[in-house]
């Protein structure tokens, strides 16, 4: 027989020892963080969070597409600094701001071999690095040499049977019909640019990319626009290529433009072709595609950028320095309308809608997948933000955000998923 | 919250309420950190409602009625049904955990959240029917029927014959 009492007794796990110190700490802590959470809400009581215009006596009314500008150093104005919370970092506390209303968050699981974020979305097809196969099975991660397309609909993922011609994919875009693909090696052989028929994955063309050699950590970037296909690594000239046979139409040198340590970017509006991109490279390229010349339009001083998307007649860009901003520019005249300090990422707009993906910056130490993150949208004629959804978001380097068909996009390589933000919900 | 001369009251509560506190939510919720997580929180409540609890006969029922409280609530509750439905199955024993005490976690796990909260208060907190059911915040017909369902699959799953000579009938 055996006694109930003297069982559990015998089975308890040992307790820990108490530590009354640790207990005061721990209530001393708290009592602070409750009454920084009093003044914070205090503060967002009165405040109005908005993106304001750059005042007249930071306007320099002299600057007009094609004219080449040099960097400016922005600071911050005294209009900026109107009512907000900001956080130690100086950043604006994103988490103070007002919730999206009516807006509804899903989240779609994604396969592990989805490792790197590289997006490009075409009807509801969304495109992304890695895939699944069987020579690369043992390793237990993706192929780096295909891509793979997934359902924003239906979260339904499908890799592309095809491999690229080199070992690594590092970028893919979307459209006339075309999956473009910018592959490298990694030994001194130049980038490829290959066509794949988005159903077979069959090789449509592939060419290289006249004058680069790939060796490091390429930063590259790929993207379809304005009927065409456009290649930058920064600090060299921009290629255009023809989406229908891969013959180079154009390189085009770019003015002021610095070797790129960071990520290098494009946008699309509608008569431009905007790039941006690279360490001590904030400046904003606008190309007019059909004379094919390029003019720094801003350039907004230290730092660099990371992002960079255009919608409605407004280009809009991060930019970073010990502080994030989201700068946007009037893509008619080129002036500058800049944003308060915003913890932003990036940066992505269309149909009318402007996001941006941040973080919690009171959180910002926490490292992982489900990080606490955010997907802001921005009136883009106010600049006002509208208010905020919450995502679970990775480390930042493994997130990408896309806009399309009225929905925000967060595909997250680290947590292995995609959300879906409908503000229409 | 609490004055320098009540301080070393609050201690000696404290540090006598942990190991039971500790143990019953360990019991209940199948997990040693989520206990300890959750006994820390619980002295964190004694300290901050010390004028209260200090004013209390039965302080041991108060402390363990808030840490079964906060096992039930918000995120840790779901925090709980994990580590419950992990520990169902029986981990291999090591040095500090010998078999037996792993088999008995984990059948108590197996019992249904309340059974597991009545035989907890009952026999390792060894309150009374009437103690458990102020704890529980149930009746005291209640707190019989749990225990004497609880230990009826314990005798199951355990396969031992198990004695509770309590206030409950066990025929």
């Amino acid at each position: 027989l055996t006694d109930l009492h003297d069982l559990l007794q015998r089975a308890a796990p040992l307790p820990p020892e108490f530590d009354a110190d640790a207990l005061v700490h721990t209530l001393v802590v708290r009592k602070r963080r409750r009454r920084g959470l009093l003044a914070l809400a205090a503060l967002t009581a009165a405040a109005t969070v908005t993106i304001v215009a750059v005042g007249a006596t930071h306007r320099d009314t002299t600057k007009r597409p094609g004219i080449a500008v040099a960097p400016t150093s922005i600071a911050p104005t005294p209009t900026d600094s109107t009512p907000m919370v900001t956080t130690p970092d100086g950043n604006q506390a994103v988490d103070a701001m007002p919730r999206l209303p009516d807006t509804a968050v899903h989240t779609l699981a994604l396969p592990a071999w989805i490792d790197r974020v590289d997006t490009a979305i075409d009807g509801s097809t969304l495109w992304a690095l890695g895939c699944s196969h069987p020579a690369n099975s043992e390793s237990g991660n993706g192929d780096w040499s295909c891509v793979s397309s997934i359902d924003v609909d239906t979260g339904a993922v499908r890799a592309l049977p095809s491999r690229s011609t080199d070992p690594v994919i590092t970028r893919v875009t979307a459209g006339a019909g075309g999956v473009f693909v910018l592959s490298n090696a990694y030994d001194g052989s130049p980038y490829h640019v290959t066509r794949l028929d988005p159903t077979t994955g069959a090789h449509v063309w592939s060419v290289p990319v006249p004058g680069t050699s790939v060796q490091g950590d390429p930063k590259a970037r790929l993207r379809f626009g304005a009927g065409a296909l456009w290649f930058s690594q920064g600090g060299h000239p921009v290629v255009e290529f023809s989406p229908a046979d891969g013959a180079v139409v154009a390189s085009i040198a770019v003015p002021g433009y610095v070797e790129t340590i960071g990520s290098v970017d494009f946008a699309f509006g509608a008569n431009d072709v905007w790039v941006v991109g690279g360490e001590s490279g904030t400046a904003v390229v606008r190309i007019d595609p059909a004379t094919k010349q390029a003019a720094v339009v801003a350039d907004s001083g230290p730092g660099f950028s990371q992002s960079l998307t255009a919608d409605g007649g407004l280009v809009w860009t991060t930019r970073h320095t010990t502080h994030q901003d989201l700068v946007r520019i009037d893509a008619a005249d080129g002036n500058r309308l800049r944003s308060v300090h915003l913890p932003t990422y990036d940066v992505a707009a269309g149909d009318g809608q402007t996001w941006f993906l941040g973080y919690q910056p009171t959180d910002k130490a926490q490292d992982g997948a489900n990080r606490p993150g955010v997907v802001g949208r921005i009136d883009p004629d106010s600049g006002r933000v509208i208010g905020i959804a919450e995502v679970p978001i990775g480390a930042l380097d493994d997130v990408g955000l896309i806009v399309h068909g009225g929905k925000a996009y967060v595909i997250d390589t680290t947590a292995h998923s995609l959300a879906v933000v409908d503000p229409g919900a | 919250v609490v004055a320098e001369s009540e301080r070393e009251l609050a201690t000696a509560l404290c540090r006598k309420l942990q190991p039971s506190v500790f143990g019953a939510l360990a019991f209940y919720c199948g997990s040693p950190e989520l206990a300890e997580d959750l006994t820390q929180e619980t002295m964190l409540r004694v300290w901050k409602h010390w004028e209260s609890v200090s004013a209390m006969d039965r302080p041991d029922r108060w402390a363990l009625r808030v840490g079964f409280n906060l096992a039930k609530s918000g995120w840790r509750r779901r925090a709980v049904e994990r580590a419950v439905a992990e520990i169902r199955v029986v981990p291999p024993a090591g040095a500090d955990d010998p078999a037996e005490a792993l088999a008995v976690r984990a059948a108590v796990a197996q019992l249904p959240a309340r059974q597991r909260a009545a035989i907890v208060v009952r026999y390792f907190n060894d309150l009374s029917v009437a103690d458990a059911a102020t704890v529980l915040g149930c009746t005291q017909g209640t707190v019989k029927a749990l225990t004497h369902q609880a230990v009826l699959k314990l005798r199951g799953l355990l396969a031992v014959e198990i004695t509770a000579n309590r206030e409950e009938c066990l025929d």
